[in-house]
Formats: C-alpha cells, structure tokens, sequence
C-alpha cells in the first residue's frame, strides 16, 4: 500500500502539532477549550454535518493527544480540566491503546453483500440457487439478499456471471488481522481489548480518521524542559524519515535542539539481540525445541501469545532491541528519562510493561513536536553525524526480513548449528507461517514475525512510504563501518555484561 | 524553449503535512518534461501553518494536493508551449 498523507492524516498531524505547541509554550491550560474552535476556523473544509459536530471531534482528538482516553468519565468535562489532570497524573495502565472516536466513526454499512444495477434479472437465478439459507428474493426486476436471512457465506457473489453482487468491507475490520474490531448495536466500530494486539492497522486505514491512539507528547514535553537528563533512542526504522535521505546528522542535532542530552540508536540493541538470540537458537534449537520464534517485533509477540497460545514457548526469551538498548543505557543514568522514538504503536505499551523505557514517541509525533518548537530539520542539511555504533545487521532490523539476515550472519559463530530462516510480514502471513510450524510442515526453523507488512518501515507510525525508506536504509547500511553484529566488538563485550539481563525469564 | 521552476519546501512543517507526495509528483513530472522543469528546493516559505508549500515559477502556491500541483504544472507547460508557438510564428 502506498503511504500517501490524505485529509484525515493531516487532521490528525495538526491536532498534535497545535497541542504540543500550546504545551511547549506554556499555555496549555490557558489557551487549550479555545483549540477546537480554532482548528475549525483553520480548516477551510468541512467533513461534517455541522460546525458543532467539528468541534466536538476536534475536542476528542484532542484529549487523545494529551494522552487521555475517551473513557465516558472524561466526556463532559472542559478540555483545561481534562489537561490539568493529564498533566499531574500518571496514565491509567491497563486501558486499551487504540480507541475508536465514537462520534467521528460514520458506522459504515456492515450488510456484507449486496446486490448492485448490474443484475440482469437473469432466467439461471444462480445466486438464488446458490443460497442455502434462501436468503435471496426476486423484487421487482432485481434479484435481493434478505439481510435478517444472510450469513455472509459469499456464495451467491461467486455464483452471479455478471459479477453483480458486491462485497462491502469496513476498511477497519479489513485491516485488522484478528477480527479484534467489531460492530456494536449502533454499527459503530468497538475494539475487543482482549484480542487487539495493538498493531495499529485499524487506525491508519479509517477514511473518517475515526481511529488513534494515545500520545505522550504532554508528559515528554515536561521532561524535556525539566530538570531530568532526557536520553532519545531512535528505531532503526527513522532512517528517510524526516525527508533527509539516509543522513542522520540533522536528526541528532534537531534532537538535542529539542532538548533531549543525549541521543542514541536503537540499532545497536539490535546488535546485542543478534547476538543473543543466535546463541539462544544454537542451544535450543533442535535439541529442546523443534524451532523458535523472533521476539523482537511486541505485536507478534502479543499474537503469539493470545492468538497461538500453543507456540508461545516457542517465543525467543531475548528483550526486545529497544529494551535491550536502554538497558545499556540504564548503567550509567540510572534517573533519566529514556524515550524510544519509533513507528510502532505497540512500543508504547511494551515500553510501559518494561519498566526500563519511559516513553514512546511515534516518527509523526516526533515531527508535530519539531514543528511544535519551530525546529527545521531542513535548516539542518549539513549536520555532520557521529560514528554509528551499530553494524549494518543490526540496522536491518527495520525492514521485512532484517532480523532473519542478522541471524544467518550471527549463527555463523556456532559451526555446526542447524539454522533455516524463515520471515514473514503481517500477521496473516505470520499465522499462515505459524500453523506450517505447527504441523512440522514447515522448511524453516526460525520464524520472524512481523506485525506490520515491510516490517517496522511500515509501521502505522511512520511518515514516508517503506519502499523509498527501504533504499535510505540501504544506502546508509552500505556506508556503515561494521557489516555484522557478529563483528561488532562493542556489542559483544555489552553482551558478556548483561548477559542474562537481557532474556525476559530472568529477574533481574 | 519552455521553463518552469518549481521548488517544493522541505521545511519539516511541510514535510509533516504530506511534502514528500509533492516531492513525488515533481519527479514524476520531471522525467516527463526534462529540461523544461527547473527542480530547486526552500527550507522554508514561511507559511507553515498552510502547507504543503511550493513555489511555481516564483509564486506561492499553499496546501496543494499532488493532483493540484499536477495540473498546475501542466497547465502552466501547455501555456508556455502555446505561447512559444505563437511568437515563433509570426
Ligand atoms: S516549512 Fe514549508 S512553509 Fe515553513
């Protein structure tokens, strides 16, 4: 799919970048129950019936950037409460991550199958036939599916040879692999938190823009004007894009503009899981398990683990390359503020339940804050960066099959182990590779699992199109020092002192 | 001979607001039209709140779709040619 920014994406992008900027500001509270009025006035179009309508989805979309949920206690309430409170207090844990904004969500039809002009009353009346729950009626000239009757089998759609019955799919129920968003009575979208892993999919295919998730630009902002040593730990994945190709020198010094003391690449701690998890697989793998599962990307973790609840032991017990860096980083700053800065809306709840992260900011969130603060990366083009630490194995960990080629070049180190790779990408891919795992069917016994298809380049939170972000990614891999994590020497001596620290079934 | 110059801001703001899919248009549109499109670049415009931004042949132009900015610019192409034609003719 290509990544292109419609309507309902800038929407949201200004919302947070007009939110930031009150808060970067200082005026938050003072200038906040004025926004969506504003943004209203702002925006020439408009989507909805009334200007009231606006309003009131402007104000939702607000509270989700100020980290709040749309919880029905925080539904009457002025927006300066609502940030006050968002402001003093810490965010609720258990909730869900995305939400759908209920009054923005247009309750798209959900009659799967209807039939269209195109049927030409034909004498065969196959679709008729092809119903087993004579659900099929001839009205008038036309042929009518008796939606009370219908089961959504899709039969009489095959069965009609003019191609005249058609089948409607709401793009949020589309897009989410595990049916985890369903319709309520009022055919409005709800998410079951019990199967939702958290991917984000639903949200950046919603044409009304009706799905988001929380921000923590509030908190981070604090933090960054604080008193507290603030670290950022970019993702692999941010190569491209903020539009300054494969460099990453004006991204660091915009960074440290911002206010963050010190800026490290997660592309390292993916060194370290590298490294890792090939030692783990040489010991596993075929002696005590039949095959083992990559842990790195949380949303497949998080399928695994309700979805395939069969093949969780199978799950590599290495931290995840963001965890895993900011544990290296917890050495020496054991007090600051360390925020992962991504394309992943599951991040945010790994980093949450990891203890070691405190923050996560998605690549778009990260923008609206520079435009937030008046800060052009453009201004920016002759910024010089430092050595990268990382190889490029470990920065490969971005794109579809990077954690697969980390692992072939760090298995190397175990001469008679027995590796096949296998990779896919979105979870109906990872489920189709899981079940072949199942049924020992399958040529690999490795699987990377990736929620997003392009792997993390492809995440709902990032701002330019994988296929061009994939050459930038190429590009840079190409010039960097260190080729694999296997000889990475940083990483292998970090690696004899975390050691065990960086496996989950450890206390430590 | 035909010239337009077009020079898309790559201000951060602009880039936010969907920048890059202009940046797509224009070098689609250069491969078309090859030395009578003049491809430069702004760090900024000065109207971020409006953006995406692009300058075409030194006017303004905000919150430009990449259909807009395609039919700008080959509007501006057939003009241009016309014109050409006519001050060739006489
Ligand atoms: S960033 Fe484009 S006008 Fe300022």
């Amino acid at each position: 799919m290509t990544l292109q920014v419609n309507e309902v994406t800038k929407i949201r992008r200004k919302v947070m970048t007009e939110t930031a900027r009150l808060h970067w500001n200082g005026n938050l509270i003072k200038e906040i129950d004025q926004l969506p009025e504003r943004l209203t006035a702002e925006h020439e179009h408009r989507y909805r019936c009334c200007e009231f309508k606006e309003k009131a989805i402007y104000a939702e979309r607000i509270k989700l950037a100020m980290g709040l949920s749309l919880a029905p206690e925080h539904a009457k309430k002025r927006l300066s409460t609502l940030a006050r409170h968002s402001l003093t207090h810490s965010h609720e844990k258990n909730r869900s991550q995305v939400e759908v904004i209920d009054i923005a969500c247009d309750g798209c039809p959900i009659d799967k199958y209807f039939i269209t002009n195109a049927c030409r009353n034909c004498l065969g009346h196959n679709c008729q036939q092809a119903c087993r729950r004579g659900a099929i009626t001839i009205v008038g000239n036309q042929a009518y599916i008796d939606q009370s009757k219908c089961v959504e089998c899709g039969m009489c759609r095959k069965a009609c040879k003019y191609g005249a019955i058609l089948e409607v799919h709401r793009p949020c129920e589309a897009a989410c692999p595990v049916n985890a968003v369903i319709a309520d009575q009022n055919r409005k979208a709800i998410i079951d938190n019990g199967k939702c892993t958290d991917c984000g999919n639903c949200m950046v295919s919603c044409p009304f823009g009706a799905i988001s998730d929380h921000s923590q630009l509030l908190k981070i902002i604090d933090w960054l004007k604080g008193e507290e040593k603030t670290v950022a730990m970019v993702a692999p994945a941010i190569i491209g894009q903020m539009g300054q190709k494969e460099k990453l020198g004006p991204l660091f010094q915009a960074l440290k503009q911002l206010g963050f003391d010190r800026v490290e690449e997660v592309s390292f701690g993916a060194d370290l899981v590298a490294l890792g998890e090939s030692e783990e697989f040489a010991n596993r793998v075929p002696v005590k398990d039949p095959y083992m599962l990559s842990s790195c990307c949380p949303a497949f973790v998080k399928f695994v683990k309700i979805h395939r609840p069969g093949q969780a032991e199978y799950l590599s017990t290495m931290v995840s390359p963001m965890v895993a860096m900011a544990k290296t980083l917890r050495e020496d700053l054991p007090l600051a503020k360390i925020v992962f800065i991504g394309p992943c809306v599951a991040k945010k709840r790994e980093a949450m339940e990891s203890k070691v992260v405190d923050g996560v900011l998605t690549f778009e969130e990260l923008a609206a804050l520079f435009v937030a603060a008046d800060i052009n990366l453009a201004t920016m083009e002759e910024a010089q960066e430092e050595a990268s630490k990382a190889s490029k194995d470990g920065q490969g960990f971005a794109a579809a099959g990077g954690v697969r080629a980390a692992m072939v070049n760090g298995i190397k180190r175990f001469a008679d182990a027995d590796f096949r790779g296998g990779s896919a990408q979105g979870l109906e891919e990872c489920l189709a590779q899981l079940k072949l795992l199942e049924k020992s069917e399958a040529s690999f016994n490795f699987l990377e699992g990736m929620a997003c298809s392009g792997g993390c380049l492809g995440g709902p939170g990032a701002l330019v199109d994988n296929r061009q972000t994939k050459r930038f990614l190429d590009v840079r891999g190409s010039q960097l020092e260190c080729q694999n994590s296997g000889d990475n020497r940083l990483a292998i001596e970090k690696l004899k002192d975390l050691g065990h620290s960086l496996h989950k079934s450890s206390k430590k | 001979m035909t010239k337009i110059t077009v020079g898309l801001c790559a201000g951060t703001s602009c880039h936010l607001m969907g920048g890059m899919d202009l940046g797509t248009v224009i070098e689609e549109l250069k491969v078309k039209l090859g030395d009578d499109l003049q491809v430069q670049k702004h760090t900024c415009l000065n109207q971020c709140r409006k953006g995406p931004n692009v300058m075409l042949n030194g006017m303004l132009f905000v919150g430009m779709t990449p259909e807009q900015l395609k039919n700008e610019i080959l509007a501006l192409h057939d003009r241009e040619e016309e014109n050409n034609h006519d001050t060739t003719g006489q």
